[in-house]
């Protein structure tokens, strides 16, 4: 009975020391959730300047960012130094922006970046990375609202717009590595104290080579993903009237058929668009109703076409068209730099069919 | 100094001796030859009264007497002990007991003024019968005997009392019920001997495969309807003398979620109200406990804009989410019990204290988040839909537990309740029968297998006449 | 007292012990031995390892359902007999402890570096002794619930998982593998969980074709093993996918959820109920041969010396690499045991137990007669 009793007592001793010490706690309160990492190039090699920024919930509402910044290896390093800064404990998976200096993706590579940044599990792999034209670390003096942080938000948007997303983590990881398709990211740029998209930057391997301005930019989601939504403008060039007509809210489907692969790869991409038209109001303006779904279809294939020979000549392969002619070849055939090449040379043609829903 | 027993025994002064120094017991004289006693509170003293004129009407008192004894029960018994064991016996249990020329008898004369029928207090209906049992056997098998008019429905009656007479009633439908289940429950109620007080949820305890569980085992109800569906199913029911609770046999962990009422509604509602219960019983267990492992280890679960809003009711607030979950749990707690003990009208007092005082100043004080009082509000208010009282105090502890296993493990401590509850869930018996049976399931969802609605006659009966048969 | 276990309970039971923890990096080593589309070999891996419980069962049948070291000890002296039972206890209680340290390892990968493993083995190993000590019936019961509480993660990958492409799982098959005996037979740990059947025999209904149930626990492991292998493939790259430690967690983090942001940790700790209740079927196994081996029959006692042995061991914080080892060579001697055993049951002829009064206990699980076995408990 009383060695029964201690027994008892022990566990219940034991049991509650034993569970104070499994994990550590992060109660939300009193962490700092990092939302942004910038990391610009410094003087010295294997040294970057990285930034953190992340909300002071505290002081209310709005303007409440603290950042921080340090020249370090990597993160950890950088972390172990801003843990001493601030009395929030510093975590890492909210994090939603990654922004690294062109002149630093240009120099060392994406892929060197990320490898110092990647040291812990809990590292969102679902974080953007973005490129920005200038200094990285400028981003860390924006004022940023608690409950709306612009950048990331502006992302979310764009994908809610067009219904797909291409610039985390794991996607630039996953291009790089797989063959026969290049990585893109998006470059931010600061404009009155507003970060904004400027544009896509095309990627050989994982350095940045060239870039896409906005306008083209949705020809670029177009060409790399199956399926998703846009927003077309007509140009006037292919139109009967001076008014201009945009075709919205219409969805893209994407086909790529490779007709040949060697001696030099020729390559029809199919797109099928189904949207409605939106016009100037019939009461006030004139609107011609010689309009038909050819002049449209020869305006989006002609933006398209150029677009691509845009790309050809950059000499990567943004859009996946190796990944299909990889399928094509034999196994031991592919070879990534050659098909750089053959890309360059490639015949690609874009083919669109429109289709009109409705007249708006 | 009679020799009627072939004892020579003066038994007036022998029951004289077992009743002194009570001074509630009533001793007359009838006719100078016949000594009555009774305790008045315990019998019909007007049907008593009216009963004995009745026989010196249109009598003398001799003839009278003669025709009086002719109905009273003989006591009869192999010694003096045994005899006035038998008549003290039948005297207590409220029985007229006469000694007329050296020979003991006794006669039943009603039941004194009990409660009346009224509804149940903590198993309330919408629709349906409203009565419910009272503390008199002979009122609950009378309400029980009406819903089921069958001499099928077998009565056995055992003493349990050890000093005392306890008397329980265990009823079964012969030829519904299982024999092994039947001849279990006689089997445990053999083995207990109680000196106590007893209601049926105490004799629940003494009767469980698993006392020391906190599921209970045997379901306990005030409603008669409850019970007669219970003995319908053939399972075995206890009724307690002096207790208003009768228990159940074997009970399921489903059936402590099933609530007669339902069968009174419409299909449609009835089964959707029965999956919210499973339902809302998860979230009772597991939604305080929730809150706590998402707050304390696992924050990337939370969308960022909710984020936002726990960091900002969290950031004054001094304590760990466990700490402040099982204070606010404890408070909870603590308005329940002091609801339930106060008189009605200090109850509903207590009830806005502590939900609108207690609730918006703990949260003003910055002892508690306001996120964390929705959740705990929740998790109390769905902990009320379990229909069993019993089941749901037991529930309660259960939160305390899980609370404090997510506030050290995170999802590890909750997942490790779940497989532990499960596993004891799946272990545990009810009468030798299994508590949870995964087959019981469709039949707790719908009722029952003829109340499901029978696709085929419905189109059947939408179909031209020229196409039916 | 217990009844015997019937077709949906040894169905639920088999998967979810089978399923065990190995499925998070099967993807990934499928990918690194066989190459491209090599998911293609998990239903062959399935048919041999169906073609093995059938010759188990054959023998199973044949020694009327008598358990293994009843076998054994009715047919090989004292010495060996023991000897061959340790071996097997041994090995089962050192998969038990495997699959908790896989777990834990899983854990700390998922949450943070701060989880120590020693102290929350602790805990796992006290909630697997618990369930196993409840019996087999109790965690037949029990397997049927987490089964059902659990088994809709798999729709989860079906409706939300949107990025995947046919075009990266590429028209080659078993390409761009490294083949290795050691890995192949690696992946064969991942099917191993019918060899239990020759403990559980005893209990086991006579009515219950044990060959269907299991089948079934096989198909719907075939099905679901080879799904999340295509996703991985169609995920990530082939040159990718053996860099990827937990593959199957990125398959989780891939799906989007309309609500909540990241899901990954929540699901991964669904596959807990697989964890425990294959450590605990081991363990119980190995408790049932223990209590062959001793005279006094204290299943309590065993299962607090086991829980005693393994914190010991989950204390000395070994290395994973050390781990990993022991976890091969673990599953290979599991395998040879598997081996050896069906040929044993279906070599040696059937004798019935003759009962001895220092035999009868009540704590006894071993069937006596072939002809009371349909009076026999379930502990």
């Amino acid at each position: 009975m009383y060695a029964r009793r201690m027994m008892t007592f022990l566990i219940i001793i034991i049991i509650p020391i034993m569970l104070t010490s499994c994990l550590a706690k992060q109660i939300i309160n009193q962490n700092g959730f990092i939302q942004t990492i910038t990391v610009d190039k410094t003087n010295t090699a294997d040294i970057y300047r990285m930034g953190i920024m992340f909300p002071d919930p505290e002081k209310g509402s709005t303007q409440n960012a603290l950042s921080l910044s340090i020249e370090a290896e990597n993160l950890p390093k950088a972390l172990d130094h801003f843990q001493l800064k601030t009395r929030y404990s510093l975590v890492i998976g909210q994090l939603r922006n990654i922004i690294i200096s062109r002149e630093l993706a240009e120099s060392v590579g994406v892929n060197k970046i990320i490898q110092t940044l990647l040291y812990n599990p809990k590292f969102p792999l679902t974080s953007r990375i973005m490129i920005h034209n200038g200094k990285a670390s400028d981003y860390l003096k924006l004022k940023e609202d608690l409950t709306d942080y612009h950048l990331s938000n502006l992302l979310r948007k764009m994908q809610n717009q067009y219904k797909t997303g291409t610039n985390t983590l794991f996607n630039f990881v996953r291009n790089e590595l797989e063959p026969g398709v290049d990585p893109i990211l998006l470059q931010t740029h600061i404009e009155e104290g507003s970060v904004g998209i400027e544009g896509a930057l095309l990627f050989k391997k994982d350095k940045p080579i060239s870039m896409i301005d906005e306008q083209e930019l949705q020809y670029l989601l177009m060409l790399r993903n199956k399926k998703m939504n846009v927003n077309l403008n007509i140009s006037k060039a292919f139109l009967p009237t001076n008014q201009p007509f945009a075709v919205n809210n219409a969805t893209s489907k994407k086909e790529i058929r490779i007709l040949q692969v060697k001696p030099i790869p020729k390559i029809e991409i199919y797109f099928s668009i189904i949207g409605p038209l939106v016009s100037p109001i019939n009461d006030i303006t004139d609107h011609s109703r010689e309009l038909t779904s050819d002049m449209i279809e020869r305006s989006v294939e002609h933006g398209l076409n150029q677009f691509m020979r845009k790309v050809q000549a950059s000499g990567t392969d943004p859009i996946g068209i190796g990944h299909i002619v990889r399928n094509r070849m034999s196994f031991e055939e592919w070879d990534e730099d050659t098909w750089r090449e053959m890309f360059k040379k490639a015949d690609i043609r874009c083919i669109v069919q429109y289709t009109l829903e409705n007249e708006i | 100094m009679t020799n009627y027993y072939g004892m020579e025994i003066d038994w007036e002064n022998e029951v004289h001796k077992r009743f002194s120094q009570c001074q509630d017991i009533t001793v007359e004289k009838l006719g100078n030859q016949m000594t009555i006693f009774f305790f008045r509170h315990l019998l019909d003293y007007n049907l008593f009264q009216s009963f004995v004129t009745s026989f010196f009407e249109d009598a003398d008192r001799q003839d009278g007497l003669e025709r009086l004894i002719q109905v009273w029960n003989p006591i009869t018994g192999h010694n003096q002990e045994h005899i006035l064991g038998q008549f003290v016996e039948k005297v207590l249990r409220g029985e007229v007991g006469g000694v007329y020329n050296g020979r003991l008898y006794t006669i039943a004369v009603g039941h004194s003024t009990s409660r009346v029928i009224m509804p149940s207090d903590r198993e309330s209906v919408i629709t349906g019968p409203h009565d419910a049992f009272t503390e008199d056997w002979a009122t609950n098998l009378s309400l029980i005997r009406r819903r089921i008019q069958s001499s099928h429905l077998k009565v056995i009656k055992h003493n349990i009392g050890s000093e005392y007479p306890i008397d329980i009633f265990m009823l079964y439908i012969q030829d519904t019920a299982e024999q092994e289940i039947v001849d279990e429950a006689i089997k445990r109620i053999e083995r207990i001997q109680v000196n106590q007080a007893l209601d049926g949820n105490v004799l629940a305890k003494r009767l469980d495969d698993a006392p020391f569980s906190v599921f209970p085992q045997w379901l306990g109800t005030e409603r008669p309807d409850v019970v007669a569906d219970q003995l319908k199913q053939g399972k075995v029911v206890i009724v307690t003398s002096n207790s208003p609770t009768v228990i159940a046999a074997p009970a399921h962990f489903f059936d402590f979620f099933a609530v007669s009422g339902d069968a009174y509604e419409r299909w449609h509602f009835s089964v959707f109200i029965r999956i919210l219960r499973i339902f809302v019983f998860i979230l009772s267990l597991m939604l305080s406990a929730f809150y706590v492992a998402i707050t304390t280890y696992h924050y990337q679960f939370i969308p960022s804009p909710l984020l936002q809003t726990m960091i900002q009711a969290r950031y004054r607030v001094p304590f760990s989410p466990m700490i402040e979950a099982l204070m606010i749990e404890g408070v909870v707690e603590l308005l329940r019990e002091a609801g339930a003990r106060l008189p009605s009208k200090i109850a509903q007092t207590i009830g806005i204290v502590g939900g609108l005082v207690i609730g918006q100043a703990i949260v003003q004080a910055g002892l508690v988040s306001d996120v964390l009082i929705v959740a705990v509000a929740a998790s109390a208010l769905s902990s009320f839909i379990v229909p069993n009282y019993t089941m749901e105090t037991s529930m309660r502890l259960f939160r305390f537990l899980n609370v404090i296993l997510a506030g050290y493990l995170g999802y590890f401590g909750i997942f490790l309740f779940v497989t532990l509850f499960v596993t004891h869930l799946c272990h545990i018996k009810t009468l030798s029968k299994e508590y949870i049976m995964l087959s019981r399931f469709p039949r707790f969802t719908f009722l029952s297998y003829r109340k499901q609605p029978r696709m085929s006659a419905y189109l059947w009966n939408k179909l031209p006449s020229k196409s039916k048969r | 007292m217990n009844p015997h276990l019937k077709s949906f309970g040894l169905t639920t039971l088999m998967f979810l012990v089978i399923r065990g923890v190995t499925f998070f990096t099967l993807p990934s080593l499928v990918t690194r031995i066989y190459g491209t589309n090599s998911w293609i070999l998990i239903p062959a891996y399935v048919l041999v390892t169906l073609g093995g419980m059938a010759l188990l069962i054959k023998g199973m049948e044949k020694h009327h359902q008598q358990s293994i070291f009843e076998v054994v000890h009715l047919h090989f002296p004292p010495f060996i007999a023991k000897l061959f039972s340790c071996l097997l206890i041994l090995n089962f209680l050192a998969v038990g402890l495997t699959i908790i340290n896989e777990y834990i390892s899983m854990f700390q990968f998922t949450v943070d570096s701060s989880v120590r493993i020693s102290r929350v083995a602790i805990f796992l190993i006290i909630a697997v002794l618990i369930v196993a000590s409840h019996g087999l019936y109790t965690m037949t019961k029990t397997s049927i619930i987490l089964f059902l509480i659990s088994f809709w993660i798999i729709f989860i990958e079906i409706l939300l998982f949107n990025d995947f492409s046919l075009t990266r799982l590429t028209p080659f098959f078993f390409r761009g593998g490294q083949f290795n005996w050691k890995g192949a037979l690696a992946i064969t740990y991942s099917f191993l969980g019918f060899e239990m059947l020759m403990v559980m025999s005893p209990f086991i209904s006579k009515t219950t074709k044990a060959f269907r149930a299991v089948t079934y626990s096989y198909l719907m492991l075939c099905v679901y093993f080879t799904m999340y292998i295509i996703l991985s493939q169609g995920l990530v790259s082939i040159l990718q996918i053996p860099k990827i430690r937990f593959i199957t967690l990125r398959l989780y983090g891939a799906s989007r959820f309309p609500t909540v942001e990241y899901i990954t940790d929540f699901l991964f700790f669904f596959f807990i109920f697989s964890a425990i209740m294959s450590s605990a079927l081991y363990i119980w196994a190995a408790n049932e041969g223990m209590l062959k081996l001793v005279r006094r029959k204290h299943s309590r006692t065993n299962y607090v010396l086991i829980g005693a042995v393994f914190i010991i061991i989950m204390a000395l914080n070994i290395s994973s690499r050390t781990w990993q080892a022991v976890s091969f060579w673990v599953g290979f001697v599991e395998t040879c045991i598997v081996v050896i055993c069906i040929l044993l049951l279906l070599v040696l002829p059937y004798k019935q137990k003759v009962s001895h009064s220092s035999d009868l206990s009540a704590n006894s699980s071993t069937s006596k007669d072939p002809n009371e076995e349909m009076a026999k408990e379930v502990p």
